[in-house]
């Protein structure tokens, strides 16, 4: 099993429903945030493309994050994903530093938080808050070993990218482009 | 033009706009645990070699400073940690692909090994020195018998410790200024510099001075030797070590880098010696004081800078 | 709302002012009573009857219990009438029975659509579309789809469409574009402490042309001035991008707002409302234009002085 996220940046409108969907549902403390959307505009007028994206962690194959950890904290549960025992976390603050993508932060509470591709909603066969609330379904979700779900079915007909691939995390989010 | 924006409003504290998660505690632990390396390294290696005599304050005095370096440099590091009542965690696990974690563990051994060396000369220096109890007394016995021993163990967790101030930082490939092999061997030569600067600085032998001064003007040249090495290779790498290395050359870090670090913390300090030796009158806490100085300055810099430097945006 | 001047001599000359809303925005600070509403999704409202391509039912239920003070519209109603001795209108206790007993009216009740949402129903008014041969009829003069409206021409307008030159801004002056963006719905979101974290002020697009003859950098805040001498309250976030026209800028509706009850919206970025100072109307069906207003930038605080 290895869960992995397809997000189709033509179909995005950065609403960030997904955001917001995001902190209701993990209870993320104001001001902060586990996923994002980025815009990126390239082009002179009139001549213009665009691009956004709904970002979070990657929850990386191989994640800088969990070998950075000092305490064994940041791990990675059935099926990839990365996720962080907060009674393990000593808030040291490596974990932040290996991310690339700066998907995680520092919680009030002290410990890191970060997205965890709503592990507790997976597990009862749903699909994450941000994939649920999209207004435009733009976001794929569910186990890239089996050909028939959501996201296989996603990236088989489109081209994707990954972000930051050279940084060597082998990023398990997906761009449909 | 290309344009770059969160649209979420993304605002996190001490990581956007830029990362910032660190702030003096860990370059001042970096800095710390490279000294206490230092000194603890020429101790080491003094004794194995059989210099007690001719290196006093290299072998007994200066190492007086370690335990207490090393301590304050544990005490920053967890004062860095945000959830800090769960530091012990520390300590249930050996994570080998953690720097982190392995530091942790050479703190742990190197920290207790330095009191029983520092306790083994304690009575040297005050000879009226009483442990009080007897076991304490067999226990001194026990270390000033076994001291070579000891030494050979410190040697080694002193160049584990050196370069492992520099791999904490390397490790991190998210981070491209930080992402180079050199930093470990310069943060251990950085370290062994230092150390030498502040056994010059205590000690009151002309000759021992003068050796010590001799072997820092070697480390000096090996650093700036690395610090070339570690810009021709970032400028020889990719995009993002390009851009890291632009932070030097030209961006915000270029004055406080060249100028306090290079120049005032090695160019400058290394004139100083090498005038020294060649007879004039120059005070010795000078250049020890401005290579003390370069060397906190450099980890500050480093630590810094390499939060600015990442792959995306 | 746009003409601002216009619209608040309007409210003082009015007697008694009552705002029925679910969330504050800046007219609620104007009114005299504020009736807070709770939310859609905490209340019974109408149905909604469709008569589409598959007619349909509709009934909007709420999903949770009213927060705070707040009630749903119904309730004020019936509480407002029973004040006014004119509680026999309301013969009911609560409005779900009026739905019930619509809703049994058209063949089913509320429990069944409590199961069920929306209840679709077969069409009974005929096809859907024109077949060839069908006779029919549009509703105008000819009976015919009209490109020469012959309706128009006995107005006295234009039966066909004459192009008619928009006013362009002055020397110095871009037009001013509002629109939306997505994280907020109306002004009255910029509230909202959620949707705040995803935008707290609006910005105004500048083209990079534009940025560079007015020496105008990223992020820097100006005010922005309108063809009447109209002055923005606050200051507004530049923003340099390709994605508007050297002549016009834009700004997302919905920011601005001066009244510091809103404690969450007070004072960030411009009101594109306050600096619309004309309204055009449509000679013929009377729709309203706001895209002929024009703007220019001060880059110094205009209140500096009074200030002083």
């Amino acid at each position: 099993m290895r869960y992995a996220m397809a997000i189709d940046t033509k179909k995005c409108v950065g609403c960030s429903d997904c955001v917001v969907a995001c902190q209701t549902e993990n209870n993320v403390p104001h001001g902060y945030c586990r996923d994002w959307v980025v815009e990126v505009m390239d082009g002179t007028y009139p001549n213009l493309e665009l691009e956004i994206r709904s970002e979070r962690c990657n929850h990386c194959d191989n994640s800088p994050c969990v070998r950075c950890c000092p305490t064994g904290a940041s791990h990675y549960e059935a099926g990839g994903i990365v996720t962080v025992t907060a009674n393990e976390c000593i808030g040291c603050g490596a974990c932040i530093e290996s991310c690339p993508y700066d998907a995680r932060y520092s919680h009030p509470d002290g410990y890191v938080d970060k997205c965890t591709f709503c592990l507790h909603r997976v597990e009862k066969g749903e699909k994450p808050a941000c994939v649920s609330v999209c207004p435009t379904n733009c976001m794929y979700f569910g186990d890239l070993e089996d050909p028939d779900s959501d996201v296989s079915q996603a990236l088989q007909n489109r081209k994707y990218k990954t972000l930051a691939p050279e940084a060597g995390t082998k990023p398990q989010i997906y761009y449909l482009i | 033009m290309k344009e770059e924006i969160f649209v979420s409003g993304r605002n996190i504290p001490n990581i956007d706009p830029f990362l910032h998660i660190w702030h003096w505690q860990i370059p001042l632990y970096l800095f710390l645990g490279g000294l206490a390396a230092g000194i603890m390294f020429f101790a080491s290696l003094y004794t194995i070699l059989g210099k007690e005599k001719e290196m006093p304050t290299t072998v007994k005095w200066a190492v007086f400073l370690v335990p207490a370096a090393l301590v304050l440099g544990l005490f920053a590091l967890f004062l860095d940690l945000k959830h800090q009542w769960y530091f012990w965690r520390l300590y249930l696990t050996v994570r080998f692909e953690s720097p982190m974690s392995w530091g942790a563990w050479v703190l742990m051994l190197i920290t207790p090994l330095s009191m029983m060396w520092v306790s083994s000369y304690i009575k040297e220096l005050y000879p009226k020195w009483d442990w009080k109890f007897e076991i304490l007394n067999k226990f001194e016995k026990l270390i000033i018998e076994y001291r070579k021993s000891l030494a050979w163990a410190l040697l080694i967790l002193s160049v584990i410790l050196g370069i492992y101030t520099g791999i904490l930082l390397s490790a991190f490939n998210a981070r491209p200024l930080w992402n180079t092999a050199i930093l470990g061997p310069l943060f251990l030569v950085s370290g062994l510099s230092t150390g030498a600067a502040a056994i010059m600085w205590m000690s009151k032998s002309h000759i021992e001075r003068s050796f010590m001064s001799k072997v820092d003007l070697i480390l000096i040249g090996i650093e700036l030797f690395f610090i070339i090495h570690l810009f021709m290779g970032f400028m020889a790498s990719t995009a993002v070590q390009i851009n890291a290395a632009e932070l030097f050359m030209g961006g915000q870090f270029t004055v406080s880098f060249w100028v306090f670090v290079v120049i005032l913390g090695l160019v400058f300090p290394a004139i100083l010696e090498i005038l020294e030796l060649r007879g004039y009158k120059i005070p010795v806490a000078i250049p020890a004081l401005l290579i003390l100085f370069g060397g906190l300055m450099f980890r500050f810099i480093m630590v810094e800078a390499g939060q600015i430097t990442r792959y995306l945006y | 709302m746009p003409d601002k001047t216009t619209l608040k001599k309007a409210m003082d000359a009015l007697d008694f002012m009552v705002v029925v809303d679910t969330m504050p925005m800046e007219i609620t600070g104007y009114a005299d009573v504020v009736l807070p509403e709770c939310t859609y999704l905490e209340r019974y409202d109408d149905l909604r009857v469709e008569p589409h391509r598959i007619p349909s039912i509709a009934v909007r239920m709420p999903a949770a219990k009213p927060k705070y003070d707040s009630m749903p519209s119904w309730w004020m109603a019936k509480k407002i009438a029973d004040k006014m001795d004119l509680g026999h209108y309301f013969p009911w206790d609560d409005y779900s029975e009026v739905i019930d007993w619509q809703l049994k009216e058209l063949g089913t009740s509320l429990e069944e659509m409590k199961t069920l949402g929306v209840k679709k129903f077969d069409r009974e008014s005929g096809a859907l579309y024109l077949r060839e041969g069908d006779d029919f009829e549009f509703s105008t003069n000819t009976g015919k789809i009209e490109l020469y409206a012959t309706d128009l021409a006995e107005h006295g307008f234009d039966p066909m469409p004459i192009y008619t030159a928009h006013p362009e801004p002055p020397s110095g002056f871009y037009r001013l574009i509002y629109g939306r963006a997505p994280m907020h719905t109306f002004s009255r979101t910029a509230n909202n402490p959620n949707l705040t974290d995803l935008m707290h002020e609006n910005a105004v697009w500048i083209n990079p042309k534009v940025a560079k003859l007015w020496s105008l950098k990223k992020d820097q805040y100006v005010w922005l001035k309108n063809q009447d001498g109209q002055v923005s309250t606050f200051p507004i976030k530049v923003r340099v991008t390709e994605r508007i026209r050297w002549d016009s800028v834009y700004m997302v509706h919905g920011f601005g707002h001066s009244n510091k009850n809103l404690k969450t919206a007070f004072g960030h970025g411009v009101s594109d409302s306050e600096l619309i100072t004309n309204v055009m109307i449509d000679p013929i069906m009377g729709g309203t234009g706001m895209r002929g207003n024009f703007i220019t930038f001060i880059t110094e605080d205009p209140g500096k002085e009074a200030k002083l």
